[in-house]
């Protein structure tokens, strides 16, 4: 990291900080966020799979996007099991750009010094 | 200084992520499907009129494009994964080979190409649209591509039965390339 000195030090690196989306800031949040904004529809055994989390931790998150309306379920039947599609809403694309935006400031701008 | 390290280490799990919805998992009935497909019209040259060579083509490119379609939506929801987008890009592909295939007739029509030659430079045609489904589609096309591409000059230099040595080539290439999918996928 290129550090600055200066009144302006650390500026934009607090700005990208104040950006950040609390709720995708935690990784599995931010992986499935990314993953549904790449493939419009993904069922849980699917993100499961990618993430390799557990059932309850992956539930749990995907509820609290769900809660924050990121992401919304439907659930359907396929040869009579139950299957539950994840899709991005628009709130969660503008939410994640937003975050990812500010990620990106962050891993780009000069770091302040101590 | 440690949260950018934090924020580097998510991003890299995210990226270990992203790969592996990338995957290698192929929808292997419509390879077997256009075998199949090939193994029954190639040979027809050899032992048909033009005449039923043109209607087996005419029903089963269509149909086979069509069952194509429906083999990878089933897929799609199988694995839990659709790509609207992808999906878009593969049928576009396939469709626009078909009409290419289809616009070769123009040329016969006008005198420009000979009858016989048609075959070659639909098999010519297959091959790119193999070659280039495999660059950026299910990487084992690539090999179909390439033996298409092989197939298209013994064409050229090999008389008797060639359709038929050509219809057992590509199938066994497309189930060869399915295996080789189905494989890689239980890895």
């Amino acid at each position: 990291m290129q550090e600055i000195d200066g009144p302006e030090k650390g500026k934009a690196f607090k700005s990208s900080l104040g950006n950040l989306d609390k709720l995708l800031e935690h990784r599995v949040r931010l992986a499935v966020s990314i993953l549904l904004s790449r493939y419009n529809r993904l069922s849980f055994s699917r993100i499961k799979e990618l993430t390799g989390e557990t059932d309850g931790n992956l539930g749990a998150n995907l509820r609290r996007l769900e809660d924050a309306g990121y992401i919304s379920a439907r659930k359907e039947f396929l040869d009579r099991i139950p299957i539950t599609w994840y899709a991005l809403t628009d709130d969660g694309r503008k939410a994640l750009r937003t975050h990812l935006n500010a990620l990106d400031g962050l891993l780009q701008e000069p770091h302040p010094t101590p | 200084m440690e949260e950018s390290q934090k924020v580097q280490g998510d991003l890299q799990y995210v990226r270990e992520v992203l790969e592996r919805s990338k995957g290698h998992r192929v929808p292997v009935g419509i390879y077997y499907l256009w075998a199949a497909i090939c193994l029954i019209g190639f040979p027809l040259n050899d032992f048909a009129s033009g005449h039923v060579v043109g209607i087996f083509w005419t029903i089963a490119a269509p149909v086979g494009f069509v069952l194509s379609g429906l083999i990878g939506w089933w897929f799609s929801r199988t694995i839990g994964q659709v790509d609207f987008q992808r999906t878009w890009a593969v049928v576009l592909h396939w469709l626009g080979t078909l009409v290419a295939i289809g616009l070769v007739s123009i040329l016969v029509i006008n005198g420009a190409l000979e009858v016989w030659a048609m075959g070659q430079a639909i098999l010519l045609i297959l091959a790119l649209s193999y070659f280039t489904a495999g660059l950026y589609q299910d990487r084992p096309l690539l090999w179909v591509g390439l033996v298409l591409g092989l197939s298209y000059i013994l064409a050229a230099f090999v008389q008797g039965y060639i359709w038929t040595i050509l219809g057992i080539v590509v199938a066994g290439s497309l189930v060869a390339s399915a295996l080789i999918g189905v494989r890689r996928a239980g890895d």
